[in-house]
């Protein structure tokens, strides 16, 4: 019987834990369990063999650490430890199965590390290609305890082999895995990526995951495993323990099974005592298999969001259509803006952001790329990739951590032959606008067909319907009033007859009337009402706020109605904090309050302030004679240390607010800059706290700064440089170790033949470093970098 | 040798705290108290932050051998440090120790570092402080039962290699058991994350003031 066939059939056994039983028969601590595969050749055997002797199906090869990282001899080590698998399982019969283990590569991926996504990929798929050549069952991807390097080892393995893939996580106390998904958000994105059994090993003991294998079983359709540790590990006179003996593990792992786990063994601290015996207790359990659940569900790294029970408010703003400051920020690269665009549509509310920044003059493929990875680091919700170009939709998709909402398919066949394949690859929910090849069709039936077809297609790639969501498309009543009928009747026939969940891009529908919220927020009472799950909107709007709150208390779905009263008493006090904030406005008036309030590190009333100043005076003299001024107050009180970097910086913050109402009023006569400078945290250096410092304040003095970001290699600085002509590159690196990059850099620029000056910073440089490595200036902190920048392009 | 065991602990309510002096003079105050409108943005940060806390230690106890001048084996192999020796001097045995607040708090520091610098910069003070008290919790519940033990000694302190961090990582696994992980410049992630020894009995040096103890004379937070 082939593997996938036996998990459905019956309870299957995994072996348990290798590198404890190896600590008892001398590995070192610290030493490569894997390097034992050659010199200890016999030993592994004989525990391999003691597994199977003990009742176990599933073997790990002794591969978990294996990869290029540690070994350069990896091709050697793979083969020697499926050989020993090999040789161990040749005196059984039965369902015997080898597993080629896979472990995290130990380092954090970008941008929390410094993994490239793909480089994890590559590390992985090294190793795996060896097995496949060896001859393996199965993969195993275990004791994993971040989703995104998990989804680059399920990619290295779904790319590398057609062999059964199963994944193992480590979950603490609270189901969490340290990097924070829970299990819905980890089932959601496995399932998506087509591996075949999901579940957790490691970390716990048996007592404590027996608790989390509901919370997995409830999520998953496809069979649970769970390979408990024996307990925490405890030096009891100098000898390791596990708190945790095998007659206890197998009286739990009985619970495990009955909880619906149809896969079970061991990890860190079993032996094949607690295989034995867990097998004799389990065996004749009866076996369950999952139910098919057919959840409409996305993901985050963290969190999964179901669609279909509450309605789901999906953020828009992050799209420059209609927007001249959204498309500014795209061409000017300005991810700042639009991280904050999704930020702060979070704090409204929004459960998911769409990300659609396709603009004909910039590269979408990049900015996509971009835009998903660095909101990721600031965000923890799902995204809905929206793009019309299938390349960048692709590379989205790819590089997402977790279960995307594609956005969208449509019914014509070459949409559908571009974004299909993806879904089935990467794994998402996908919504389908009933746009067929003649266009939208006028009559909700001609748009219920289109939906209908989508469905047969996508059930034909493999893509089962619960992962479509159906937009039936809002088009505006200001140019055909029966529009909004049909697409009410569009949702409740589609829901009712093909079983799907359905969204609508609601704004649409009062596009070209005057108080649009009033119409759109009516609209999508009346939708919620007629089933819509989904609705792409503004979660700014206070009308469509307001209406969504209302609805959720109306129909029953906000308990107690807690959440409109918490969103309900806000609005009351923000109303009065409003009444408050302008007495003390008042009360604070100065001679110049603009001045004052920058100084002060007042972000809303600075700019406030100077939107009403440019009104009366000329936008120059607002900069020259209370901003600039304002701003060297700040500045040379921190060089005077009576003024602290938190001040420097909420200062810094006001000024912006002031200099944005005054570019609103300058707008066509472009203020110049006075220099455009290169801010990189160099190679090897992840941390980027101090260059934002520095940049924020370069910013705030006029200049034009180019942030390259964290980990920059050389060649990026160099190459930048030469394309911009530019005049003054800062240079960061917090660590001794890399300085060595910071050194190449400059190098590297002084190849180029450039006149380009250098100015580094960081914690660990001091002025000989600086003299060492050749840099022009060593600024000691944000302040000496402003002044030095004066002095360049004074 | 001795039989080595990773130990893992995992914080309990109210062992991670954050340490408003201490971050107050990370952020460049040297005796001023900041200003009112910096102070509730600290304490907005200080809630933030132990929100996104999640402490664990791992450590292990071996033995130490001095194989000759300045030349010491903690369970590593062969240790080349003037520092580590002299501060192990007389010490019977060693604890290795790695303890982290957790990842949620680079994601903290990551987000408001790109949208509010300001609370970038508070949260990553209070979270070197927290890291540090949580740390001194930590030390303190393992050596409950030690008679003498010396002050934590890390991987850069002095000339003890910043290298060694490869060994803390591989010998107490802290990958699996903390979630740390080392970047090819041996900066851990998470960042608010220690690794250290700690001498057992010997002359249980314990410097009376880490900052002044320190060799590196020019650094800007000395006090």
């Amino acid at each position: 019987m082939n593997i996938l066939e036996k998990i459905k059939n019956s309870i299957t056994y995994f072996d348990g834990g290798m590198g404890t039983m190896l600590q008892e028969r001398g590995l070192a601590p610290g030493e490569l369990p894997e390097l034992w595969n050659i010199s200890h050749r016999d030993v592994i055997i004989d525990i391999h063999r003691q597994y199977y002797a003990s009742g176990c199906n599933i073997l790990k090869a002794n591969t978990f650490g294996a990869n290029r990282l540690k070994f350069p001899n990896l091709e050697e080590i793979i083969t020697a430890a499926i050989d020993n698998a090999k040789e161990a399982r040749s005196e059984f019969d039965g369902d015997r199965y080898i597993a080629y283990d896979i472990g995290s590569l130990g380092k954090m991926l970008k941008p929390l590390g410094d993994l490239d996504f793909e480089d994890a990929v590559s590390l992985f798929a090294d190793g795996i290609k060896i097995a496949v050549k060896c001859g393996v069952d199965l993969i195993l991807i275990e004791t994993m305890n971040d989703s995104y390097e998990t989804k680059a080892a399920v990619l290295a393995a779904k790319e590398n082999s057609d062999l059964p893939i199963f994944v193992t996580c480590v979950y603490d106390e609270n189901a969490k895995l340290m990097t924070g998904a829970d299990p819905a958000a980890m089932v959601a994105m496995l399932e998506g990526l087509g591996v075949d059994a999901v579940g957790m090993n490691c970390s716990l003991g048996p007592e404590q995951m027996v608790k989390i294998v509901p919370k997995i079983v409830s999520e998953a359709s496809i069979p649970v495993i769970v390979n408990p540790n024996a307990g925490l590990p405890k030096s009891v006179n100098g000898k390791t323990v596990y708190d945790v003996d095998a007659e206890m593990f197998s009286n739990i792992m009985v619970d495990i099974v009955n909880e619906g786990a149809a896969i079970i063994g061991g990890c860190c601290g079993t032996t094949p005592e607690f295989i034995r015996k867990t097998v004799e207790k389990t065996k004749d359990l009866p076996f369950k298999l999952p139910e098919k659940k057919n959840h409409t569900v996305v993901s985050s790294y963290t969190h999964a969001v179901k669609i279909g029970h509450v309605p789901i408010l999906i953020g828009e703003r992050i799209n420059p259509t209609g927007k001249s400051k959204f498309k500014e920020a795209l061409r000017e690269n300005n991810l700042d803006y639009i991280l904050n665009e999704g930020i702060t549509q979070q704090d409204a509310g929004a459960d998911i952001l769409d990300v659609n920044v396709g603009l004909p003059e910039i590269d979408e493929v990049q900015m996509m790329i971009n835009v998903v990875t660095e909101l990721q680091a600031v965000s923890d919700l799902p995204l809905q990739l929206d793009t019309v170009d299938p390349v960048a939709m692709e590379k989205s998709m790819r590089i997402y951590n977790g279960k995307p909402l594609v956005n969208s398919v449509n019914g014509k066949p070459e949409s559908m032959n571009a974004i299909f394949p993806l879904v089935k690859k990467y794994g998402g929910v996908v919504i389908a606008l009933t746009i067929g090849k003649k266009g939208i069709p006028e009559t909700a039936e001609g748009r219920y067909e289109i939906a209908k077809n989508i469905i047969e297609e996508a059930e034909r790639y493999g893509i089962d319907r619960c992962q479509i969501v159906v937009d039936p498309l809002a088009m505006t009543i200001s140019s055909d009033t029966t529009s909004a009928n049909v697409t009410l009747d569009s949702i409740k026939i589609i829901e009712e007859r093909l079983g799907v969940h359905t969204s609508l891009g609601i704004s649409n529908i009062s596009f070209g009337l005057p108080n649009r919220d009033f119409v759109t927020s009516t609209f999508f009472a009346i939708a919620m009402q007629n089933g819509l799950d989904c609705a792409i909107m503004n979660p700014f709007s206070f009308e469509m706020m307001k209406i969504y709150h209302c609805y959720k208390a109306l129909k029953n779905m906000d308990e107690n109605c807690v959440e409109y009263i918490n969103y309900a008493s806000d609005i009351t006090a923000q109303s009065v904090t409003t009444n408050t904030a302008k007495t003390s406005d008042n009360s604070t008036d100065t001679a110049d309050p603009l001045k004052h309030a920058i100084i002060k590190g007042l972000k809303e009333k600075a700019g406030a302030i100077a939107a009403q100043l440019v009104k009366e005076v000329d936008p120059l003299v607002v900069v020259n004679e209370q901003i600039i001024p304002a701003l060297d107050t700040v500045g040379k009180g921190f060089e005077e240390k009576t003024v602290f970097l938190p001040q420097l910086l909420m200062s810094a913050d006001a000024a912006k607010a002031a200099f944005e109402s005054v570019k609103a009023a300058l707008s066509n006569t472009d203020q110049p800059s006075k220099g455009t400078i290169i801010l990189a945290t160099v190679k090897g250096d992840i941390h980027d706290i101090g260059k934002n410092i520095v940049k924020v304040l370069l910013s705030n003095y006029g200049f034009d700064v180019i942030d390259l970001g964290k980990d920059v290699p050389p060649e990026a600085v160099r190459d930048c440089a030469v394309e911009n002509n530019i005049k003054l590159v800062g240079l960061s690196a917090l660590m001794t170790t890399t300085v060595p990059s910071m050194e190449e850099t400059i190098k590297l620029l002084r190849e180029a033949g450039l006149d380009t000056k250098v100015v580094v910073g960081g914690a660990v440089l001091t002025q000989e470093y600086a003299d060492m490595i050749g840099a022009d200036y060593y600024a000691k902190d944000a302040m000496e970098t402003v002044r030095y920048a004066e002095e360049i392009f004074g | 040798m001795s039989d080595f065991t990773v130990e893992l602990k995992i914080a309990e309510k109210g062992e991670v705290k954050t340490v408003r002096d201490e971050a107050v003079r990370y952020l460049g105050y040297k005796k001023v108290t900041p200003d009112e409108n910096i102070l509730n943005l600290i304490g907005e940060c200080e809630t933030e932050l132990l929100n996104a806390v999640q402490a664990r230690v791992c450590y292990a106890r071996t033995d130490i051998k001095f194989l000759g001048e300045n030349v010491v084996d903690i369970g590593f192999g062969e240790v080349h440090s003037k520092n580590l020796y002299k501060h192990l001097q007389g010490c019977h045995g060693v604890i290795l120790f790695a303890a982290t607040i957790g990842i949620g708090v680079d994601r903290l520091i990551a987000k408001y570092n790109r949208i509010k610098p300001v609370k970038g910069v508070i949260l990553d003070a209070l979270g070197s402080s927290a890291i540090e008290y949580w740390c001194d919790v930590a030390e303190l519940k393992i050596t409950a039962d030690e008679e003498k033990h010396c002050s934590r000694f890390s991987a850069g302190y002095g000339d003890f290699s910043l290298e060694h961090q490869r060994d803390f990582v591989r010998c107490l696994d802290v990958m699996r058991k903390l979630g740390i992980t080392l970047s090819d410049s041996l900066l851990m992630t998470p960042t608010k994350s220690v690794t250290a020894v700690i001498g057992l009995g010997g002359n249980a040096r314990t410097c009376g003031n880490k900052c002044m103890s320190c060799n590196n004379r020019n650094c800007i937070y000395r006090e």
